[in-house]
């Protein structure tokens, strides 16, 4: 099979000493010194993008057709080899289907979420509204305004309710004078025992930080404590065992 | 002594002296020479180095065997959480916890200048509500009562508890800075979460996989911005990797910016920076690291864990290379990389999963594209994304941490990957811990605690040890990080 560097795409070499056989789903084939060969790559912007890379350079025309033909019979042989594998998912093509899908996916969710908030909105407006006293409100007013003109001006009643709802209002005015008064008196007072307060806080802080140290080094003693018991049992049973094999000095000095 | 005798060493007399004299008298060597190999055959000997004590014969199975009386231990221990040691713990009174901060008084510069009869501008402070989520961190242990009864080097049960008091600090240690709820829900957040969420870039530095200045540049510049106005915070600590702080710090910041005084020349320790906002201490926490291998590639017991039985089923992974205005690939970081990938379940990691190599040049986003593998029992809640270095191997060793992400909903995930996290390198967390200024605090539902579980039908001993639980940062101004630092004595480098 006779062959041209750029028959069906341009060809790239790959330099790059780690390079793989399969770069951003072209496949490559290694020459027998070392570099790896293309196979026909459609797409410029893969070639734009590969031979900016440090490493990569395009193929030239002039390359032997044979070293294109035993490439592109190694690429071949690779190819069927990872169909037989199964890779799914490591093809540019079906990255993109992947992506397209999820993107779509995404948006649908997303848009039903929307939707599904706006309505939530609108019902919780609702509920609130009729749950306002603004019904009760209208109505009363309604009822005013036909009491109004079926009597022809303000009962007498009413007035009456005005005159004392205006005396309730001049004493409200007045207690709430007064508390104004106390409530600067006890901000003063609650300043004074913030502050106390944070210092009463930083000195906790303090304490809470040496606490946990002691108990860290609690810990650590119990564990060596430990130890040490164990070791001083290691030592009474030596001592015993030492003792034990010791001939007794009164038997010595009774010979 | 028989005719013939070839005695094997010096005899001893009936009183335990040696033969020959009494204590002080001479032994003749000629007492220790063999001439005759079938007697030496016979002597009795220490054996050939034999380990399996079934197997002792001769003078081995007499020789006491030599054993060490203390356990010897290279784990973790209390002066190692820096952090959390130097945390301020106050306590919380709900799962939910609440604070309330104030992050302006009203106003602006020169906002109150007025005419005699002009109306007076309104104004008032910003309050608002936070909420923190308590987490729950447990261990469950276990010793059996036939262990209790055996003699042991160490109490095995007061082992325990300090192993186990050990596991919540190094858990709370470690998610004190790398903790991401969006990445498993259990965790709470960490500085490094906390900070990528808040994003004001006058806190963030981003070093893009270089080292730090010599003059201490980007912790004097973040100072700054934290004390500036509408922070007005005050940076007290640096903590950062051991490797950091012996290559950016001991061995290369200028004498004239670091505290202490005296006679420190370049490669003495850096116990903290001088600034305008006053001295920042400099700690090193071994649980900051730039080597964030893959499970598999770490030494034991890591590699089990991705296919022990809380591992997830491990995902496929693809990657694909485009032009994007985010990408911070320049073409100093063009040229081939592989991803790889592994599920994040609440106790495991799946199996690794490798991409196939893609080409990345210069202003390049490469589109991650994790696609989910079947759910079983242990439900991937997060993914661990790895880069390999620049025209590297696809060897798990190879790998280093870029980022962890949340699992999407659907069937994939995809991780953008614009350069914006340099594997291989780690953070430097600038941090305010001013006890009086409360800016991070650990809070605590309930303080490490052990809670005695009951054997139903063993012989044996077994209690939990918990701790409820959280990193409290009300104060995000007073938080900063430097970026993608790669230490000058890396092994490892990116690109």
């Amino acid at each position: 099979m006779s062959n041209t560097a750029n028959v069906g795409g341009r060809r790239v070499f790959c330099l790059l000493p780690t390079a793989d056989t399969l770069i951003s789903g072209i496949r490559f084939a290694v020459l027998a010194d070392g570099r790896k060969l293309s196979e026909p790559i459609e797409d410029p912007e893969m070639v734009a993008r590969m031979t900016s890379v440090p490493g990569y350079e395009l193929v030239p025309e002039s390359i032997d057709p044979d070293i294109l033909d035993d490439a592109d019979e190694a690429i071949e042989r690779a190819k069927s080899a990872s169909l037989e594998a199964g890779r799914p998912g490591s093809g540019p093509q079906s990255i993109d289907a992947v992506r397209a899908l999820e993107e779509q996916r995404t948006s649908n969710v997303a848009m039903a979420d929307e939707l599904a908030a706006t309505r939530a909105k609108l019902e919780a407006a609702e509920r609130k509204l009729l749950a306002t006293e603004v019904p009760k409100l209208t109505l009363q007013v309604e009822t005013l305004t036909r009491q109004l003109t079926e009597a022809g001006g303000a009962p007498v009643a009413l007035e009456t309710e005005i005159t004392r709802l205006r005396s309730v209002n001049e004493a409200i005015g007045k207690e709430l004078a007064d508390t104004k008064t106390s409530l600067t008196t006890i901000t003063t007072e609650r300043d004074t025992l913030m502050g106390n307060l944070s210092s009463a806080r930083d000195i906790i802080a303090t304490r809470d930080r040496t606490i946990t140290e002691q108990e860290g080094k609690l810990t650590d003693l119990a564990a060596n404590l430990t130890a040490a018991n164990s070791m001083i049992d290691d030592l009474k049973s030596q001592l015993a065992t030492a003792t034990k094999a010791t001939p007794a000095k009164t038997s010595t000095a009774a010979k | 002594m028989y005719p013939g005798h070839i005695p094997f060493g010096p005899s001893v007399g009936s009183n335990g002296d040696l033969d020959g004299g009494a204590y002080g008298g001479d032994v003749s060597m000629s007492q220790f020479i063999f001439t005759d190999t079938n007697e030496f055959r016979k002597a009795v000997t220490a054996g050939n180095y034999e380990t399996d004590v079934k197997t002792f014969t001769g003078g081995r199975a007499l020789a006491l065997q030599s054993i060490e009386p203390t356990l010897l231990r290279t784990i973790q221990e209390d002066k190692h959480f820096v952090f959390f040691n130097k945390l301020t713990a106050t306590n919380a009174g709900s799962t939910v916890d609440e604070f309330t901060i104030k992050t302006a008084i009203g106003g602006y510069p020169g906002s109150t200048f007025n005419s005699e009869m002009g109306d007076i501008a309104d104004t008032q402070g910003t309050y608002s509500r936070q909420v923190g989520l308590v987490k729950f961190l447990m261990t469950k242990r276990e010793v059996s009562v036939v262990q209790q009864s055996q003699k042991t080097l160490v109490d095995t049960i007061a082992e325990e508890k300090v192993d186990a008091a050990r596991e919540l600090k190094t858990s709370v240690e470690w998610a004190s800075f790398f903790g991401d709820s969006t990445v498993n829900p259990l965790e709470f957040d960490g500085l490094f979460a906390i900070i990528n969420t808040t994003n004001d870039s006058d806190l963030i530095k981003d070093a893009r996989g270089k080292g730090l200045s010599y003059v201490a540049q980007e912790v004097i510049d973040l100072a700054a911005a934290v004390a500036g106005q509408g922070r007005y915070g005050t940076i007290t600590d640096v903590f950062c990797s051991l490797a950091v702080k012996a290559a950016e710090f001991d061995q290369k910041l200028d004498p004239a910016f670091r505290t202490g005084g005296g006679n420190q020349k370049v490669g003495t320790p850096v116990d903290g920076v001088k600034t305008s906002n006053g001295e920042v201490a400099i700690n090193q926490d071994v649980f900051i690291q730039e080597a964030e291998m893959p499970f598999a590639a770490r030494p034991a017991p890591f590699p089990a864990i991705t296919t022990g039985s809380a591992a997830p089923v491990a995902p496929t992974i693809a990657g694909v290379a485009g032009a994007n205005a985010a990408s911070k690939f320049t073409s100093e970081h063009a040229g081939n990389y592989y991803w790889a990938v592994e599920a994040i379940s609440k106790a495991g990691r799946s199996p690794l999963a490798l991409s196939a190599q893609v080409v990345t040049a210069s202003g390049d986003r490469v589109v991650v594209t994790v696609t989910h593998g079947a759910d079983n029992a242990n439900v991937a809640t997060g993914f661990a994304i790895y880069r390999s270095r620049k025209n590297g191997t696809n060897a798990p060793a190879d790998f280093r941490l870029v980022a962890r992400v949340a699992r999407a909903a659907g069937a994939t995930t995809v991780y953008n990957d614009d350069n914006q996290n340099v594997p291989g390198t780690s953070p430097v967390f600038l941090v305010n811990m001013s006890p009086g200024a409360q800016a991070v605090q650990l809070r605590r539902l309930l303080p490490m605690t052990m809670f005695p579980l009951y054997p139903t039908s063993k012989a044996s001993r077994p209690w939990a040890q918990l701790l409820f639980c959280y990193l409290r940062v009300a104060k995000t101004k007073h938080i900063a990080m430097v970026k993608n630092v790669l230490p000058g004595n890396a092994s490892w480098k990116p690109f």
